[in-house]
């Protein structure tokens, strides 16, 4: 099996290589126009930027509900829809369903359900059962099932192309991110690393679901296509096996760094670039060393998946501060001069500016006042300084470490932020919240979670002592500087992915499922609306006709109350009858929903 | 048919503190708080109560209005919806859920207490199942 996909991978190379310069004009030119939302980030940057103005501050407030659609599924719906041309794409968290809807009638055109084992699947997804999207190129459209299948469909009738195993949720592997896709190439990741799974990114070619390159976070250089002549860790070569050194014995084989984040690739560099989450077992006694290269920033070159660069943000983590939020790339004026920057909101707290190019790091600035585990980060090293008071490792197993902020969801989550190049901020949804961390003994068993940790969180209002009670802030970030340009308190913490347009507006949805509209420069609320129900997708926007729309998916987990029930219940006639779904009313279907917003005409 | 598997064990703890609420409906302060409930909120209430209790039929509508109007006056439309959103997220598993199981005790009781003793008092006389 294994030799027969090396040599496909052989022949596939040799097939690709002469048309990898002109692979994918379509993607670039369709990513390059506003009237589309072709890929998760807007752009390859992911900016999360429109140049749409249609909608702008001062009408803002006029918006009104064009349509909505109901997905039909529970639970928590991360990501948001993508627009080509005519046609809108839509996701569901498992069973993962994809919808594409004609946006003349927003009919069904196709609707594709992939036949999962739910009962492997979902007891090994640690944090609901969300998937944040799909990916558009060469006339596919790409799912990354929860149960790791990666299936690219006919964009046109949904029919299945190929589609590729790339885990074993056996073992604990699933997926929940979104691939993107580059030149002759989609890239994707890996979940788990509650369950011990060794984190990795791999290529397949959009053609047919070949492996090009797998690149492990942790483990051998053969394994992690680190080379140690040219790897460099802020500027310094890396030398031979320098993840291995950092782990006691072979511990690294079950050493996390997944990789269920946001993916972002530069043309000029031709890197890719992406985060690695926590190191295996969530109990920092029994894990000595930096394990190098969990909670890393990795940048790889598309073609060969080498590191050029890597720098670890937490080494030896103790408090499940992944890595794996969005990197955003933006051009930024620092020091009089104009970089080519990566800015990336940790978990840890800290916002991290790099040059892309080089990966020397420019600015480490928290990003929530309330931050302690860290005063502040070495720029020379690169080391956070720890405070030992909230250091999990330092207190010990069996003991309980208190008021530590941020909480391991982190101060901000996967929902990516924002950015604006008409007013150089990002746009960031934040958590405000703080937790006790106690670790415990923890035996590894492949499929079983691996965590060795209890924590409870509360508002981080309550360690810093200034009586305020919100779990999250919506802020403005000045990545040049690393300073809050402004900041919106939110009762809860915001899990919506922001928008920022050309009309000096700014998108974000809340947990009360409020789609709401603030002012660029200055942080005002100029327009909320109440959705079906909270809001934890991502904000995007396109035109149909000429005319902007703004689309946001809601629907959280937990169990559905009375006053909270999944949906309204329309005339169900037909719900459920076989091949009939291209007539059923666009109302019928309960569960999340798409809210579609534009200007009244 | 989709009824009650959820709520009504909670209703039947909580019948208590259903007079408790009634008890402090009788305070003209509670009842001058001002109609701040939008038009859409009580719209969706009343059509998510309906279709929780069997369906579009009057004595659901009756009832779900007086739920809903005894709601208004009990919390401000941000407890409301922000005890919603608790009541719904404490239950999510994982560590999400951990942030909503410590946190916002008092408004998800509060929020709890209150719904459900509406309920409660609004459908005495009908047999929801």
């Amino acid at each position: 099996m294994k030799r027969r996909l090396l040599i496909t991978v052989g022949l596939a190379a040799a097939l690709m290589a002469p048309a990898l310069s002109t692979a994918n004009p379509e993607l670039m030119e369709l990513m390059g126009d506003p009237d589309n939302w072709a890929i998760w980030g807007g752009d390859y940057g992911g900016q999360r930027y429109s140049e749409l103005d249609e909608i702008n501050t001062r009408n803002v407030g006029d918006l009104q509900v064009a349509w909505t659609f109901s997905t039909g599924v529970l639970r928590g719906h991360e990501g948001g829809p993508l627009v080509i041309g005519d046609t809108l794409y839509i996701h569901t968290p498992f069973p993962n369903k994809v919808f594409a809807i004609n946006q003349e009638d927003q009919s069904i055109i196709w609707r594709y359900e992939p036949v999962q084992d739910a009962e492997e699947t979902i007891p090994v997804m640690c944090c609901d059962t969300v998937a944040r999207g799909l990916a558009y190129a060469d006339g596919k459209i790409f799912l990354q099932q929860a149960d790791t299948t990666l299936v690219a469909l006919d964009a046109k009738t949904g029919k299945e192309i190929w589609k590729v195993k790339n885990g074993d949720p056996k073992k604990g592997e699933t997926n929940t991110n979104a691939p993107i896709v580059v030149k002759d190439k989609i890239i994707t990741g890996i979940s788990g690393g509650e369950f011990g799974v060794r984190g990795f990114v791999v290529a397949y070619d959009i053609s047919d679901g070949s492996v090009a390159w797998k690149g492990y976070s942790v483990g051998s250089d053969k394994d992690t296509l680190i080379d140690p002549r040219t790897t460099t860790h802020l500027g310094e070569r890396v030398g031979s096996n320098s993840s291995i050194k950092t782990w006691e014995g072979d511990q690294w084989e079950i050493g996390g760094g997944t990789t269920w984040g946001w993916y972002s690739y530069d043309p000029d560099t031709n890197l890719v670039y992406y985060g690695s989450g926590n190191p295996g077992t969530w109990n920092p006694v029994v894990r000595p060393g930096d394990n190098r290269w969990s909670m890393t920033i990795f940048a790889r070159d598309l073609d060969t998946g080498k590191v050029k660069w890597l720098y670890q943000m937490t080494p030896h983590d103790e408090w499940d501060f992944d890595g794996v939020n969005e990197m955003i790339l933006a051009d930024l004026e620092i020091g009089g001069k104009t970089r080519k920057t990566l800015v990336h909101f940790d978990r840890n707290g800290f916002g991290y500016t790099l040059d892309r190019v080089t990966g020397e790091l420019l600015v480490a600035e928290k990003y929530d006042p309330a931050v302690n585990w860290a005063t502040h980060v070495d720029m020379e090293t690169g080391r956070p300084e720890v405070v030992a008071q909230y250091s999990t490792h330092q207190t010990g197993e069996d003991t309980n470490t208190e008021d530590v902020c941020p909480a391991a969801l982190g101060s901000k989550d996967q929902q990516p932020a924002a950015f604006s190049p008409k007013t150089k901020l990002f746009y960031v949804p934040t958590n405000h919240v703080c937790m006790d961390y106690e670790p415990f003994e923890v035996e590894y068993v492949a499929g079983q979670p691996y965590v060795g940790a209890t924590l409870s969180m509360f508002p981080a209002g309550q360690v810093t002592g200034d009586g305020s009670t919100n779990l999250g802030n919506f802020i403005a970030w000045d990545a040049s500087k690393g300073e809050i340009a402004w900041s919106l308190p939110e009762p809860f913490s915001v899990w919506s992915g922001a928008l920022a347009t050309a009309g000096d507006v700014v998108f974000y949805g809340t947990l009360e499922g409020y789609l709401k509209a603030v002012d660029a420069k200055t942080g005002k609320e100029l327009y909320k609306f109440k959705t079906p129900s909270g809001i934890i997708g991502n904000v995007n926007t396109w035109t149909y006709n000429g005319k902007q729309y703004v689309g946001v998916l809601s629907g959280i987990g937990g169990w559905a109350g009375i006053g909270m029930a999944a949906g309204l219940t329309g005339d169900t006639e037909g719900l459920g009858a076989v091949g009939a779904y291209k007539s059923l009313d666009k109302y019928t279907q309960l569960g999340g929903v798409l809210t579609v917003f534009a200007l009244p005409d | 048919m989709r009824t009650t598997s959820v709520v009504k064990p909670a209703l039947r703890i909580l019948a208590v503190a259903g007079f408790a609420s009634l008890g402090a409906n009788a305070n003209p302060s509670v009842n001058d708080k001002p109609n701040e409930f939008p038009t859409l909120a009580r719209v969706e209430y009343v059509l998510r109560c309906m279709d929780y209790h069997g369906g579009q039929v009057y004595e659901n509508m009756y009832s779900c209005v007086c739920s809903i109007d005894r709601i208004a006056t009990e919390l401000s439309y941000d407890e409301f919806v922000q005890g919603e959103v608790l009541a719904q997220l404490r239950t999510t598993p994982g560590e999400r859920g951990g942030l909503f199981r410590e946190g916002g005790k008092e408004l998800v009781a509060k929020y709890l207490e209150v719904t459900e003793a509406a309920e409660e008092s609004c459908f005495s006389s009908i047999d929801p199942a």
